[in-house]
């Protein structure tokens, strides 16, 4: 389906700008059709619009790569995005033989498009956690990760030594991981899952 | 601490080399080791991809506001169609309920059949638009909308809606079979009767065994018995979806 406002190019050029135009036009144009295709394959609203969320992430991440080519219409190729991640989402849900109603034309996704949602959701937790921390250390954090050195990150914080900053960040980086091993130790680092220890 | 401190210089490549190897011959034997690399990593380009965690806060906005005004919207609606109290939903439902009473004991001292006006009112229900169709073609989104409007009870702007796409496309059957639809909505037997029609009979679609009912219906409702007798006679034989309410309106209706 082309937009009334917006041509595919200009979707998903919007996209990878965060327009907010043009992701509003996204829900206005897109939103209901896969609302349909969820309420007609077992879920519900709320899942409708964790899928659409998820699945406009995964384009993002697409479409901000670069070298993405579209082979079909930014409808067609949201939906099946959506599809392949609800199917496996019933698949989790133990829908293990699940055939779905399909009510749009849909192409064959890459299974990329699990390992980008997984990804997205990981680095989506990893920042709850991230905005958990002290101001002091997300500061610390952030500076270092948009490559400032010691001695500037020093200045900054106002800290005494260059030493003292780098195991200021070392300490916040830990706490960092503690928080999320906490919750998430088992799915995340496997705990008790392995052998060769 | 050092754990992190090691993990964290083996990313950024600031170890020497006897310890990245020993950290490189350490990961190959522990998984969990692995995991924590690849955790750190992970968590590294979390903090760094502020443009993604920019999206996220973009879509939650507009999100919000989609939902919320789609949500007003139906609250409108609800408020529109809310009845004004419960005392007179009871009156209206005791009334109601007295006229069933009354009607099933002189239905059944007076005759075992039902007229066409009484089976169309006992058996037709709104068609409930939970299936759309779209593709990548420009009129299908005018289609997309049409649809909707019919959804909602917008029954004029749907008509002019799917009158526009079925006049530029004659063999949009989605449309004609919508057309018929919103036509018994508003109550005109006639152009729906013609509209189902326009639809080949042959029509390889799921939707031909709904045509073929509101069909049937619409000629019951129109004085046509004997045409929508042969219709439900076809749809109770076919073991369908339809097929035990045509047995029951067939063992009814009355000439």
């Amino acid at each position: 389906m082309r937009s009334i406002t917006f041509s595919d190019a200009e979707l998903l050029n919007g996209l990878a700008t965060q327009d907010e135009k043009v992701l509003r036009e996204y829900y206005v144009l897109f939103y209901q059709s896969i609302r349909r295709f969820v309420l007609s394959n077992n879920g519900n609203e709320e899942d409708a619009r964790d899928l659409f969320q998820d699945a406009l992430v995964v384009l993002f991440q697409k479409v901000r790569g670069g070298n993405f080519e579209l082979t079909c219409s930014v409808a067609t190729y949201l939906y099946s995005i959506s599809r392949y991640l609800w199917l496996k989402e019933l698949n989790k849900r133990k829908w293990v033989t699940y055939k779905s109603v399909d009510l749009e034309d849909f192409i064959d996704t890459s299974s990329d498009i699990i390992e980008i949602s997984e990804y997205n959701e990981r680095l989506k937790m990893y920042r709850l956690h991230f905005d958990k921390l002290s101001s002091d250390c997300k500061k610390v954090l952030s500076l270092f990760m948009e490559g400032h050195s010691i001695a500037e990150i020093t200045q900054l914080m106002g800290y005494s030594s260059e030493q003292y900053t780098r195991n200021r960040r070392y300490r916040c980086k830990s706490w960092l991981i503690d928080s999320i091993k906490a919750k998430f130790g088992h799915e995340i680092v496997g705990y008790g899952n392995n052998k060769d220890n | 601490m050092e754990t992190t401190r090691t993990i964290e210089q083996y990313l950024e490549g600031t170890l020497k080399d006897e310890e990245r190897q020993a950290v490189e011959d350490r990961a190959k034997l522990n998984a969990n080791f692995r995991k924590m690399i690849r955790l750190h990593k992970e968590v590294n380009e979390s903090i760094r991809d502020t443009n993604l965690s920019e999206f996220y806060d973009l879509i939650r906005k507009v999100s919000g506001d989609y939902f919320h005004s789609s949500d007003s919207v139906l609250q409108a609606h609800e408020k529109k169609h809310r009845p004004v109290s419960h005392r007179i939903i009871f009156c209206i439902a005791a009334m109601l309920i007295f006229a069933a009473i009354a009607g099933a004991i002189l239905k059944l001292t007076v005759s075992k059949g039902m007229s066409a006006a009484e089976l169309y009112q006992k058996y037709y229900s709104v068609y409930d638009a939970d299936v759309i169709y779209r593709s990548a073609q420009a009129e299908e989104t005018a289609l997309d909308k049409a649809i909707m409007s019919y959804d909602m009870g917008h029954y004029s702007e749907a008509l002019k809606m799917l009158n526009e796409i079925a006049d530029n496309d004659h063999d949009n059957c989605l449309a004609l079979f919508y057309r018929g639809l919103t036509c018994m909505e508003t109550d005109d037997m006639e152009r729906a009767i013609r509209s189902f029609r326009d639809i080949p009979v042959d029509w390889n679609s799921p939707f031909n065994e709904h045509r073929n009912w509101y069909l049937a219906l619409s000629l019951l409702n129109s004085n046509h018995e004997e045409e929508a007798a042969e219709i439900f006679q076809q749809i109770s034989a076919g073991k369908g979806y339809y097929a035990e309410q045509a047995s029951l309106i067939l063992q009814k209706l009355k000439f």
